[in-house]
């Protein structure tokens, strides 16, 4: 396959190298970090200080979903890019591809800045392909106008009598968060894993798809968005997004919850992928988001939780508030997805692809 | 004799060069860019696909099994509701589009001749927004809290609290919506070279109307019609923006299938399979939509 790959890229490489090569000689003796990331996940003046600090130059590049970035990697963005940030779950998946490559920790000074929680994870033993960047929680956003009594669970979602008539949107993306959702209401536990309750699951859904004011396949993000416009009253959503729009007064009147049946907490992390043209650059970037003060202003500008122990001090306004940080009694209900390895991936993969169709 | 031929040779070959020159670099762009990446895409179909739905040795023709509905769970009508359903949209907002090409064409065609080029110009001007961008408009239009729902709620057709998008209403309107200059242009080229004797013969003869337009109008613009619908009908079989956005992907179609292999759920070999199955279909349709127009058309010059 390899071959058939390369032959494609080689025919493109060629093409664009005939079109932009000249231009592309003329930069190449100011270094440059390939930075791929998800959109707006980074001030743009870190970026800046960054570029001052390393005398390089920084090119960003965005994507929307963890599964778009894995297929820019695998068609040849392994050697394009220096620092990806994959989240938890998929970084068990990039290593096994091969697409991303061990850290070297001597060249990570600030890693001891890392709260112990966030060391050594379950996903990512020794941290030795990846390193936590931000993390937070999935729950539920609604619009408390629309939506009678205090829900508390999954079954806003899952259940008919709990919002009749208002339209509500379910996240699209991989299906590992709607099955868990699915799993969890159903009593399974939001990591269930055995092939009977992940189709019991998938039944669920397709109950609440025919539901007259199930309102689409919507992901986290833009879900939050139409709830915010009043298009739809109920959709799954990140804390960190809902913590945006309530620092910036376009969300003051909507309610965010996180299950009481379980349900998600995860990270976000920086590997550099197996090819990288600058790992060196990329390890520099690594350790410059784990100093105190960068990590306290990236976080500070898109109100996604640190994972930096020695950043807390200098977080402010909405970041000191349990929007961000759950008790300790909701982070017993929070779980890390756990990867899927083989066979199990792809049994999973044709679940969600019939609950969809 | 022998200096002349060799002028006729050179000649010749001076413009088979000027061909080269002129057609190569297009050539050359279509290889590099479309058929050599398409060839690939095919011939991924014919591998077997790895645990996290990589193209891997040996090849197979597992892939083909998938897109007749064979998985791990057994077999599974899914895809053909897929690709009937596509088809069911594809065709409807082809129709649509027709029915309201006709009468713009011919009010363009009403208007003195120096504005005719502008009102064409207000037909395409709306394309020059990306096709996203205006997606998420009509998205806010048939809203819950948007004029035409309220409407729909008053009458009673629409149930209180719910908008008209995301539904099969809003999938039809945004393909239509998009996909109508495509018909406009080709409509209004054939309407222009309308030889109106023909309508006046039809009108000493005492048709009018319906009838008038039937016999006399309607047959003239078919050449237009027909590649209008070509332009309609294959990009909204396969598209993908639309009925992801206006349709919130309730109902699945053939374009988002595809992306999802090659995304969210990776499957690179399926994905290929089905591109491949997809691209069949609509050589196919355009074969038999030829064979038809060139009846239609000979019918017409014979009976001319």
């Amino acid at each position: 396959m390899r071959v058939l790959r390369n032959l494609a890229l080689g025919a493109v490489a060629l093409g664009l190298g005939a079109l932009f090569g000249a231009p592309h000689a003329a930069q190449a003796d100011q270094p440059t970090l390939n930075l791929f990331i998800w959109s707006d996940y980074i001030d743009p003046a870190l970026i800046t200080k960054f570029e001052q600090q390393c005398k390089c130059k920084v090119v960003e590049t965005d994507y929307e979903s963890n599964a778009e970035m894995e297929a820019k990697l695998r068609a040849g963005g392994d050697s394009q890019y220096d620092v990806v940030v994959p989240s938890s779950y998929y970084v068990p998946e990039l290593q096994d591809e091969g697409l991303i490559q061990k850290l070297d920790h001597a060249k990570l000074t600030n890693f001891g800045n890392l709260a112990k929680r966030f060391q050594n994870p379950t996903y990512d033993p020794n941290d030795a392909y990846s390193i936590p960047y931000q993390w937070g929680t999935t729950g539920v956003v609604y619009d408390p106008s629309k939506i009678k009594g205090t829900p508390t669970g999954w079954g806003l979602l899952f259940d008919p009598k709990q919002n009749p008539s208002y339209p509500f949107l379910f996240p699209k993306g991989e299906g590992r968060d709607q099955i868990g959702a699915a799993c969890a209401y159903l009593g399974y536990g939001f990591n269930c894993s055995k092939e009977s309750q992940w189709i019991a699951a998938a039944k669920l859904i397709e109950q609440m798809k025919k539901r007259p004011n199930f309102a689409g396949f919507v992901d986290e993000t833009p879900g939050l968005g139409q709830v915010k416009k009043g298009l739809a009253a109920v959709s799954m959503a990140y804390n960190g997004d809902v913590g945006q729009c309530v620092a910036d007064g376009s969300c003051v009147k909507l309610k965010y919850y996180l299950p009481k049946e379980g349900s998600e907490i995860w990270v976000d992390t920086m590997a550099i992928p197996a090819h990288a043209p600058h790992p060196e650059l990329g390890l520099e970037f690594i350790n410059f988001i784990l100093d105190a003060s960068n990590g306290a202003d990236l976080s500070n500008y898109n109100q996604y939780a640190s994972p930096n122990a020695a950043s807390q001090k200098q977080l402010t306004g909405i970041m000191a508030s349990d929007l961000i940080n759950p008790s300790e009694a909701e982070l017993k209900n929070l779980q890390f997805l756990a990867p899927l390895r083989g066979a199990k991936y792809k049994l999973f993969n044709q679940i969600w692809t019939s609950v969809l169709q | 004799m022998k200096r002349a031929k060799t002028e006729v040779e050179l000649e010749a070959g001076r413009q088979r060069r000027r061909l080269m020159a002129s057609s190569g670099p297009g050539l050359a762009w279509i290889m590099l860019f479309l058929i050599l990446p398409s060839a690939v895409l095919l011939g991924i179909a014919f591998f077997s696909s790895d645990d996290y739905g990589n193209p891997v040795m040996p090849l197979s023709t597992q892939a083909f099994g998938q897109v007749a509905g064979y998985s791990l769970l057994g077999w599974d009508p899914g895809n053909i509701l897929v690709f009937l359903r596509s088809l069911k949209q594809a065709g409807i907002a082809t129709l649509v589009s027709a029915l309201l090409s006709y009468p713009l064409v011919f009010f363009i065609l009403s208007q003195r001749p120096s504005l005719r080029p502008l009102l064409l110009l207000f037909i395409v001007l709306p394309s020059w927004t990306n096709q996203v961008v205006r997606t998420y408009a009509w998205l806010e239009l048939l809203g819950p809290n948007a004029p035409v729902s309220w409407l729909g709620h008053t009458l009673g057709f629409l149930p209180p609290d719910l908008g008209m998008a995301p539904g099969g209403f809003a999938v039809t309107t945004g393909l239509a919506y998009n996909y109508l200059p495509y018909m406009i242009v080709p409509l209004y080229a054939s309407a222009e070279k309308l030889d109106w004797t023909l309508v006046e013969a039809g009108r000493d003869l005492y048709a009018s109307g319906l009838r008038l337009f039937w016999h006399t109008v309607f047959p003239q613009t078919v050449p237009g019609l027909l590649s209008g619908i070509i332009f309609v009908a294959i990009p909204a079989f396969g598209d993908y923006v639309v009925p992801q956005l206006l349709g919130g992907d309730k109902a699945m179609m053939i374009g988002s299938l595809i992306a999802n292999q090659f995304t969210e759920t990776p499957d690179w070999p399926y994905g290929a399979a089905l591109t491949l199955i997809m691209l069949v279909f609509t050589a196919a349709g355009l074969v038999a939509f030829r064979v038809v127009s060139q009846k239609v058309g000979g019918a017409e010059e014979a009976a001319v």
